[in-house]
């Protein structure tokens, strides 16, 4: 119960330090999708389709996503109307993970119960509850499919362990409901359909093969693909794909083992061995022949992208770049791990090493997570979160049997056997490992402080005085679109900002953080790579009312468009390499500059000019500097903008509004009317600018 | 022995004739041979005997460097293409002549700097900032630094070989240049014959095979080596191909990123594994082996000392292993707060 609050608690520090805020980019669809499953049916939602994003097209939403994060929360609002606790559904979307993570932790006791004993449990139950790698993932406001996924895991886990040991289907069944409430929540549902199976066969082949485990499989197998097929996401996948053969596969071996245990039970050993070599050869080419003939014909789907950068890591780089982009696709440094995981990261391998000189049927089930994972998490940074639960419990299992030698005093409180040498040793070593247990405690806290603990949508900063103060601006910006633009505004920006605009602006966006179709993300690039005219022109096209660019020079923000620019050209490039060229941007030193060095077609770029226009004249003569690109900007670097009319520019300037102009009741080009305005002198001097004051901020 | 004397005349002839000519195309030639990869070395500060004056033949320049100072990852990929393109071009003309026009003939030269304190003559003439660079001497010319840039192409291996062979025969009009892949016979070999002897060695022993099959130490060893592996960072210096080591802004060589969290160098890999390695193994010693220790004393007097001290010993090395393992974490972070007091500072 305490380690319940305990995990709780550690996960508020968002919600004190900030506000009861969603984090991130993702979190704001699941939480759009979340109120619209409330303010709608079960089956609306399902069926839900998106007209409000990825505009013109629309998106299919209710059949591509993963409902059970939303249909739970639903369920939880539902439930406390019921009983007279009406709560925001914010709230308990910000409270959603924190809650959750209560709960994995008692279904990690459970299971590590089973590996060892309870003392483990306990141990292992603490770890999870504040270990950093999984508290990443699992702050307040951290309303994402990851939240609910890793409590899944485990109890899926947890009933799994005790299905094969007992033999029950009951538990079984509980495995493989819970399998089927993990499929509807997470992608990262493979693991297990991988995991298990894959159990299955390694006891097969250390030659521990049971009516029990048959029992055990088969229940879950059944039961679990067959409801993980309701999914509409799903669908047939389960049958198709190549990422659930493997399941397949071991629900086919085991009947045949479960038939050969059969016959070798009435056959004499002698023909035993001839027959089961025969039909061994026999069932292996016609498995293997047929799976080639299958995915030949096009009945299964090949292995997808992901899996296969996975396993050939230079694959994503050749093929799929915007795999190879996502900076939750980086390979691991060695710091990360001690970092999230701080002295549980050396009891890991010591309580493998551990579990295998026990080998009872669930060690090798731990075993076989931890190897596979701690490979994954090396490739890939956000699997990191599947390989924390296993050194929670591995090192559990480690600590733990030091503990059983350490912490017996039982010879020092006999009289006859006391033994001072002896009783000073234990001290010794269970004090050392309870002061890590300690030390593990404060690391935990201070990583969840300094580094989990930011919503990203709110930026701390550090006023000179030393005290916090919070860059609000993008709040700001979005509920100035929400105030002051039609309800059916069309806002192009890039595709980062589209959950966010979607979610907290409310207004219709073209691309957005679902990326399923490339063109669209690089019509968008294409508009803020080329001139004023052609990207009038393109927008105008997709109906655009508003161009939102996220500007960072002012206050040093790193991760602003200019520096996604690249990126953006880089995809549009893929479509149109004829009218977009990366080279254009940058200096004929092959440098990527913005001040006066920068080339013709970066400064007539309309992402150039959105974002510096009217810069220079913000510091009164003096020196423009872009304080993320370190390079100064002059008067003369920014074109005119004669397209466009800026409508709103955050505090801090990070957030830039635009609208595009309505054509001229006279017939001229856009242009024309720019110039004749500009030589009438009516155009020289337009707001008033002041600079932010930052220091002011409490 | 004749090689030697070759190369001695060669000196006193070229000290002799400094700089009033050029080496012509047998005498370059000469110098070519005098390495056996055919590449003439022009890091000494003698090599305008070589390049200066009038040239009858193209001479390719490879400017470079292999010293872990510079820490140029691109220069070691280069190293083995650029011999690769040299015995393509030799194994075709050994007397490096065009074989449609023997009035062309191509040399391949080669200048090393080796630490940023002593850099070699010919790069400042040349006007080198960058390396790996190439230039491309052409026949005909009295200037020496009258060359053009050849770029480098961006693929890797023998396609890269391949490009560079391309735009060598474009600008010097040679027809005859084709790329032989060296076969690596010794890798071959080895495995061939490693492969025999672990069949031979199964065969013989099958009992031990299938024992160390069936051990649980065996496997236990193997998976917590690889887990270790892989959470000291083994996949981030592969994917990344990170350099071994590299060097701080005077030149000494570091073995740590400081300061750098996401990144590191492929030795701290090497380095965090050991300490994994014998942290753990101490962990697995005071759960299982102290106890054992304990069973072999039974009955014996000393039983409680033995047991006592070994425990003890155990717990401080975990207790430095661990403190050094902050120590290095500090180094990467820069501010953590919670490093462990090392033992030896006690005593200061």
């Amino acid at each position: 119960m305490s380690i319940f609050g305990a995990a709780v608690s550690a996960r508020l520090f968002s919600v004190i330090r900030f506000e009861s805020i969603i984090h991130e980019f993702d979190p704001w669809f699941n939480f759009r999708a979340t109120k619209y499953l409330i303010n709608n049916s079960f089956y609306d939602f399902l069926n839900w389709f998106d007209d409000r994003t990825w505009y013109p097209l629309g998106r299919v939403t209710g059949g591509t996503l993963y409902p059970g994060l939303m249909t739970t929360s639903a369920l939880i609002w539902h439930t406390l109307r019921k009983i007279g606790l009406p709560i925001d559904i914010r709230n308990i979307c910000v409270l959603f993970a924190p809650a959750f993570s209560g709960v994995t932790a008692i279904a990690t006791y459970y299971l590590t119960k089973e590996i060892k004993d309870s003392s483990a449990g306990v141990l292992a139950a603490a770890f999870i509850a504040i270990v950093p790698g999984y508290i990443s993932r699992s702050v307040a406001g951290a309303y994402d499919n990851e939240a609910i996924a890793i409590t899944l895991l485990m109890v899926t886990f947890m009933f799994w362990i005790k299905g094969q040991k007992t033999g029950s289907i009951l538990y079984s069944s509980f495995a493989a409901l819970f399998y089927f409430y993990m499929v509807s929540a997470w992608g990262g549902y493979v693991f297990i359909t991988n995991l298990i199976p894959f159990h299955i066969f390694l006891l097969i082949l250390m030659g521990r093969f049971t009516s029990k485990l048959y029992v055990a499989y088969n229940t879950w197998f059944i039961i679990g693909t067959v409801a993980s097929m309701q999914i509409p996401f799903v669908g047939f996948l389960p049958i198709r794909s190549n990422d659930h053969m493997a399941a397949l596969g071991v629900f086919g071996l085991l009947q045949i083992v479960a038939l050969g245990d059969f016959v070798k039970s009435k056959l004499p050993p002698r023909k035993f061995k001839i027959v089961m070599i025969v039909s061994l050869l026999i069932i292996l080419a016609i498995g293997i022949a047929g799976l080639f003939l299958l995915t030949y014909m096009g009945l299964i789907a090949p292995w997808t992208g992901r899996f296969y950068s996975l396993w050939d890591t230079s694959y994503a780089k050749i093929h799929i770049p915007i795999i190879a982009s996502v900076s939750e696709h980086q390979p691991v440094a060695w710091p990360a791990f001690f970092f999230d995981t701080h002295f549980l990261i050396w009891l890991f391998p010591a309580g493998v090493f551990l579990l295998f000189m026990d080998l009872k049927d669930e060690h090798v089930f731990i075993i076989a997570y931890s190897v596979l994972c701690s490979y994954f998490a090396g490739v890939m940074v956000r699997l990191m979160l599947t390989l924390t639960p296993v050194i929670c419990i591995t090192a559990a299992v480690a600590l733990s049997k030091v503990f059983d030698v350490y912490l017996d005093f039982s010879s020092a409180i006999d009289p006859q056997r006391r033994n001072l040498t002896s009783l000073l040793s234990r001290l010794i070593v269970s004090g050392t490992f309870i002061f890590y247990l300690y030390l593990f405690v404060f690391h935990c806290t201070w990583v969840t402080q300094t580094a989990y603990s930011s919503p990203s949508v709110v930026l701390p900063s550090t006023s000179p005085d030393g005290s916090m103060a919070l860059i609000d601006d993008f709040r700001e910006a979005y509920y100035w679109l929400r105030m002051n633009t039609d309800e059916d505004a069309k806002v192009a920006a890039w595709w980062d900002y589209g959950y966010q605009i979607g979610g907290m602006a409310d207004r219709t966006t073209l691309v957005d953080n679902n990326t399923w179709n490339n063109t669209h993300i690089a019509i968008v690039g294409k508009a803020m790579a080329s001139p004023e005219e052609k990207a009038y022109e393109i927008l105008k096209e997709h109906d655009v009312d508003y161009v939102l660019v996220i500007f960072g020079g002012l206050i040093g923000f790193g991760g602003d468009d200019l520096n996604k620019f690249l990126w953006m050209i880089r995809i549009s490039e893929g479509i149109w390499p004829d009218e977009i060229k990366e080279r254009d941007f940058f200096t004929p030193e092959g440098e990527y500059r913005v001040d006066s060095r920068a080339s013709k077609t970066m400064k007539e770029s309309i992402m150039y000019k959105m974002s510096f226009k009217d810069f220079p004249i913000l510091f009164n003569g003096g020196q423009a500097v872009d304080k993320v690109r370190q390079q100064a900007i002059s008067l003369e670097d920014v074109g005119t903008l004669d397209y466009f009319d800026e409508v709103f520019t955050s505090e801090n300037w990070m957030v830039r509004i635009y609208q595009l102009k309505e054509d001229d009741p006279e017939g001229r080009s856009l242009k024309e009317v720019g110039d004749f305005e500009r030589a009438k002198g009516k155009l020289t001097k337009k707001r008033k600018i002041t600079k932010p004051d930052l220091t002011l901020r409490v | 022995m004749k090689l030697c004397i070759y190369s001695s005349v060669l000196t006193i002839l070229s000290l002799c004739t400094f700089g009033a000519l050029a080496l012509d195309n047998a005498s370059l030639l000469k110098e070519a041979r005098k390495s056996s990869d055919n590449i003439i070395n022009v890091s000494g500060k003698d090599y305008e005997t070589i390049l200066s004056g009038h040239r009858d033949a193209n001479i390719l320049v490879l400017f470079t460097s292999n010293s872990p100072q510079f820490g140029c990852s691109l220069c070691a990929e280069l190293e083995s293409e650029y011999e690769a393109l040299v015995s393509s071009w030799f194994h075709d003309h050994p007397d490096a002549l065009s074989k449609d026009d023997s009035e062309k003939a191509l040399f391949f030269a080669k200048a090393m700097v080796k630490s940023p304190q002593n850099i070699p003559k010919i790069f400042a003439d040349f006007g080198i900032e960058q390396i790996p660079r190439l230039h491309l001497l052409k026949a005909g010319s009295n200037n020496m630094l009258d060359s053009e840039i050849v770029d480098i192409p961006a693929d890797k291996d023998i396609a890269r070989v391949q490009h560079l062979i391309n735009a060598l025969k474009s600008a010097t009009s040679i027809t005859d240049f084709e790329v032989h892949e060296k076969v690596n016979w010794g890798s071959t070999i080895i495995t061939a014959v490693s492969v025999f002897i672990i069949v031979f060695l199964l065969k013989k022993h099958t009992y031990i095979a299938t024992y160390l099959l069936n051990s649980r130490l065996v496997w236990g060893v193997l998976s917590v080596s690889f887990i270790i592996l892989m959470i000291g960072g083994h996949m981030f210096n592969k994917i990344r191909n990170t350099m071994l080591a590299g060097t701080s802004k005077n030149g000494e060589i570091i073995y740590f990123i400081p300061n750098d969290f996401q990144n590191q160098f492929a030795i701290e890999t090497q380095a965090i594994g050991v300490v994994y390695g014998i942290l753990a193994t101490m962990v697995v010693t005071l759960a299982i082996g102290i106890p054992k220790l304990g069973e072999l004393y039974k009955g014996n007097k000393r039983r409680s000392v033995v047991e006592a001290s070994f425990s003890i010993l155990c717990a401080l090395f975990v207790y430095m292993f661990f403190a050094a393992l902050t120590y290095v974490f500090n180094l990467k972070t820069g501010g953590y707060p919670f490093q462990l007091l090392k033992i030896s500072s006690l005593f200061h």
